[in-house]
């Protein structure tokens, strides 16, 4: 595949976007899909087609053209394929498809399908670029784009009071990051001359840790760019407009806040591990993020009744999981679970597509429960997203084996911050036991669904059950649940005799994948969760016995206004600090600029006034009055001019 | 009496003429008086012309403006016919005999105020100016005029202008014909 | 009693212009306010020929110049006249009132 094709990969989505924008109002809701899925397949296609020129460590570039070109700065439009770009493309790409597909079943009754799919192929477009992207100034073209996109589609259901709002908290703390993002740029660029990812990473791996001062340009930049990454991939304390996204459809959930664009902070730091792995400082600041996100995201999961909001904040804990292992100077890891998360986050997050569809959009799990009885599919793609969600068992799971990778990293990397440290076992043994939780969310989720006793939804409307209707739902969920049973299997390290290396050094630029455990050392851990997801699904998936519990947890005192409602106080802390003082100063400006312009008006008018009255006075319509006038500017002129 | 003598004297004569019936012009109560007068002051004004080696142009005065300009103005004033009570110092109702005394002091003091600078700097600038040449022999008749206006007409300025004079007096005609014009299929006696 | 100079013409010039703007701004009615005018130009004509008398010696431009002005003088007359020959048909009234209210429409 000739490098030019690189620069085709965003431009087929971009173009089906801009026929759909333009036309797509015209078109029926299936042709719309339709032309939509054909964007991104082509995508895909021609992405498979460079698979052999990124074997082997070689990679394919190709250079648009210069974008900037000063004596100081210079950037230019290039796109960089190497076997991770790849990786991210295929991921994508192929997800993009596949959850464009599910769009076509899912958004079928919907009346904006034209903008929905336009931006939705405006953001596999941006991801791509994001993906592609040589330097920092490109990747910030396609980091807005998605920001964009993902603003247009969680408002896709405008109507709604509440949604606006939340599509507009994400847009706002996105565009934090990306203020932060710009000065860690300008400031990387004053360190290393240069905007290039590539060229940042090799300096930086060439220097050593001792050579390097905490407070120079390119700690500050790191720093700054973590910010951006933060906001883009909701860490703590930018995580807050991640469970308002859920407001969007359920497809968008899937593909953008749970396999891809969240995804897009952890590529940035991944690809620029070598400049993290310099400032221990700045990785102990991801850690203690990472380790509140981990945090937030376990505890609120479990006691959420949206089905969404589950997922969304179980969505939350395994990011953080993610930049734990960045923390743990380890992208690989890092990396590998960005994968093993998408399969079975965007499986979980299809199946609740489905599960709404067929509840005629009910999301309460408490209303839903018993309902995956009627929709075999479905059921089968919950069990296999949720064991995997957990990890519990080797090979199925596709979590099990990077949630290990990620722990074993950690324990080897101490947290440094200050005079802070804490060794990496005692960090591995506390995100052990947060994870412990993340068996007790996911199976809640899963005994309520797999209730014995029917709740509303389940019992149908006017005599029918909740089926499965949509062919392209069911298709893509077959698929997903292929993919993510065959996740375990392509993960496995050499430990467990699994054949992982090769998709690890894929995804990892050729780097190799670390010894992983032992089988016993994984053991225990293993059958922690195992009993823990057991028990949890039989209490909740029996009706008498959820209700006991229930009855018991209500007689421990809790308040509304406790952590636990206001999901730990974040949103109380924005408001006061930030969004109050914001909206004061606003109605302050507006007043002023009103007496401004009114007092300004005021004046013209007098002004106006005044003039008029003066000539009122000349102008009186007495022609000897005017004859008058006349003959003394005359004589006046005659008298002062000199020498006339 | 020396030449000189009898120039002044005549000038002198001429001048308070005119000055006097100047005058009288703009103080009669009647407007007929007002035009005759205005027409004798004419006469001395001719004179003085002649004095000035301008014989030419005295003629014209008498004949264009005390014969077809006066001429105008007296056709005018009979018909309009203004009745000698209305037109100054009114005694008819509406007319304000107070304010009109107090606009002519007004105006009195305002041209005696512009005026006697103005006649003291002409004075000091004429006396200060040194005099032209001797006049030519045929300085001032109707021939030298001719050939000053006609000589060379196309490259002198003098005769286009005298054409586009004639010209606007033309117009002038067209024009007070035109809107002074009675047309009976108008209602209110505008044309 | 005057000597016959440039001085003397020119104030009487003067005299005559300022004479006849007095009347230009004080008589009542719209046909003496003309009248006045010509005194005016009377008035700066005596000048114009004075000047080329003890000025100029060679050329008479001043007495062009004095036939241009009365031909304005003629034109400009006919139009004035005429215009308040309408006034009176009007209004029947060619008082500088009467003028002044003009905007106030009939009557």
């Amino acid at each position: 595949m000739p490098p030019v094709a690189l620069a085709l990969l965003p431009v087929f989505p971009a173009a089906t976007a801009l026929i759909l924008a333009l036309f797509g109002r015209r078109f029926n809701h299936t042709l719309v899909g339709l032309v939509a899925c054909v964007g991104v397949a082509l995508s895909f296609l021609v992405g498979v087609g460079f698979v052999s020129s990124v074997s082997g460590g070689a990679e394919s570039t190709y250079v648009l053209g210069s974008w900037l070109s000063t004596n100081v700065v210079s950037a230019s439009l290039a796109l960089r394929l190497d076997s991770v770009a790849f990786a991210m493309v295929m991921l994508v790409s192929g997800f993009g498809f596949l959850i464009t597909l599910y769009s076509i079943g899912y958004m079928h009754d919907d009346s904006e399908v034209a903008r929905f799919f336009a931006s939705l192929n405006l953001f596999v477009a941006s991801m791509l670029i994001l993906v592609l992207a040589d330097n920092l100034l490109l990747i910030f073209l396609g980091w807005e784009g998605v920001g964009v996109c993902s603003y247009l589609l969680i408002g896709h259901y405008w109507k709604d009071q509440a949604v606006p709002l939340a599509a507009y908290r994400a847009f706002f703390t996105n565009r934090i990051g990306d203020l932060l993002f710009l000065l860690g740029v300008a400031f990387l660029f004053a360190h290393f001359g240069t905007f290039e990812m590539h060229a940042i990473a090799t300096k930086a791996a060439g220097l050593s840790a001792e050579s390097v001062d905490g407070n120079s340009l390119a700690a500050w930049g790191a720093l700054l760019i973590l910010g951006g990454a933060f906001a883009k991939s909701a860490q703590a304390p930018l995580h807050v407009w991640l469970p308002d996204a859920m407001a969007g459809p359920t497809p968008v959930s899937a593909l953008i806040h749970a396999a891809t664009m969240v995804t897009a902070g952890v590529y940035l730091v991944a690809r620029l591990s070598p400049l993290y792995a310099l400032f221990p400082q700045i990785r102990g600041v991801i850690y203690i993020c990472a380790l509140l996100t981990l945090v937030i995201g376990a505890v609120l999961a479990v006691v959420q009744f949206d089905i969404k909001k589950i997922l969304a904040y179980s969505t939350l804990s395994n990011l953080g999981l993610m930049f734990l292992a960045l923390a743990a100077d380890s992208p690989g890891a890092a990396r590998l679970h960005l994968f093993g998360h998408a399969a079975f986050k965007a499986l979980l997050f299809l199946g609740a597509g489905s599960v709404i569809l067929a509840a005629h959009h009910e999301q309460d799990v408490r209303k839903l429960a018993g309902v995956l009885k009627h929709l075999p599919i479905t059921r089968a793609a919950f069990w296999i997203g949720c064991i995997g969600g957990v990890g519990l068992v080797p090979f199925l799971a596709a979590g099990f084996f990077s949630k290990e990778m990620v722990l074993e990293a950690v324990a080897e990397s101490p947290l440094t911050l200050g005079s802070l440290v804490v060794s990496g076992e005692t960090l591995k043994w506390i995100i052990t036991a947060v994870e412990v939780l993340s068996a007790v969310y996911m199976f809640r989720l899963l005994g309520y669904l797999e209730s014995n006793v029917p709740g509303e939804a389940a019992k149908g409307r006017h005599g029918h059950a909740p089926h499965e209707d949509s062919l392209t739902v069911k298709l893509v969920l077959g698929i997903l649940c292929v993919v993510g049973l065959g996740f375990g299997f392509i993960s496995a390290p050499a430990s467990f005799g699994g054949s992982g290396s090769g998709f690890f050094a894929m995804i990892n630029g050729g780097e190799q994948m670390p010894e992983g455990p032992s089988f016993l050392h994984a053991l225990p851990a293993a059958i922690v969760a195992l009993i823990v997801s057991t028990l949890t699904f039989r209490v909740f998936s029996n009706a008498s016995k959820r209700k006991a519990l229930l009855r018991r947890l209500a007689n421990f005192p809790q308040s509304s206004g406790g952590p636990l409602a206001t999901k730990f106080f974040f949103d109380v802390v924005y408001e006061a600090a930030l969004f109050a003082p914001l909206r004061a100063l606003g109605r302050f400006c507006a007043s002023v600029v009103e007496s401004v312009a009114e007092g300004g008006f005021e004046l013209l008018g007098g002004a106006g006034q005044v003039g008029s009255a003066l000539l009122r006075l000349v102008m009186n319509g007495k022609i000897q009055h005017y004859a008058a006038v006349l003959l003394a500017a005359v004589f006046l002129m005659l008298l002062l001019l000199p020498g006339r | 009496m020396s030449e000189l003598a009898l120039n002044n004297g005549l000038f002198s004569a001429s001048a308070t003429l005119i000055v006097l019936f100047s005058l009288l012009v703009v103080l009669a109560r009647n407007p007929v008086r007002s035009t005759l007068l205005l027409i004798m002051s004419f006469l001395p004004t001719s004179l003085i012309y002649v004095m000035l080696k301008a014989p030419f142009v005295g003629i014209l005065q008498i004949l264009v403006y005390a014969g077809a300009i006066m001429m105008l103005f007296t056709f005018v004033v009979m018909m309009v016919n203004p009745r000698p009570e209305e037109n100054e110092l009114g005694h008819l109702p509406g007319a304000d005999p107070a304010g009109t005394r107090r606009i002519e002091l007004n105006v009195l003091g305002g041209l005696a105020i512009a005026g006697i600078p103005l006649i003291i700097m002409v004075r000091s600038a004429a006396a200060n100016l040194p005099l032209g040449p001797e006049h030519p022999s045929e300085f001032g008749e109707l021939s030298s005029i001719s050939k000053l206006i006609f000589e060379n007409p196309m490259e002198n300025p003098l005769t286009v202008s005298f054409e586009l004079i004639s010209f606007l007096v033309l117009v002038g005609i067209i024009a007070a014909i035109n809107f002074s014009r009675r047309d009976p299929s108008h209602k209110k006696g505008t044309p | 009693m005057f000597d016959f100079n440039l001085a003397n013409c020119l104030t009487l010039s003067v005299i005559v212009f300022l004479v006849g703007c007095y009347g230009l701004l004080t008589r009542r009615s719209l046909v003496m306010i003309l009248l006045s005018i010509e005194v005016v130009l009377n008035g700066v004509n005596f000048s114009l020929i004075s000047f080329n008398h003890f000025l100029w010696g060679t050329r008479e431009f001043g007495h062009y110049l004095y036939m241009l002005s009365i031909g304005v003088a003629a034109a400009e007359a006919a139009i004035g006249l005429g215009m308040a020959i309408v006034f009176f048909r009007n209004y029947r009234d060619i008082s500088r009132e009467r003028a002044s209210r003009l905007s106030e429409g009939e009557s």
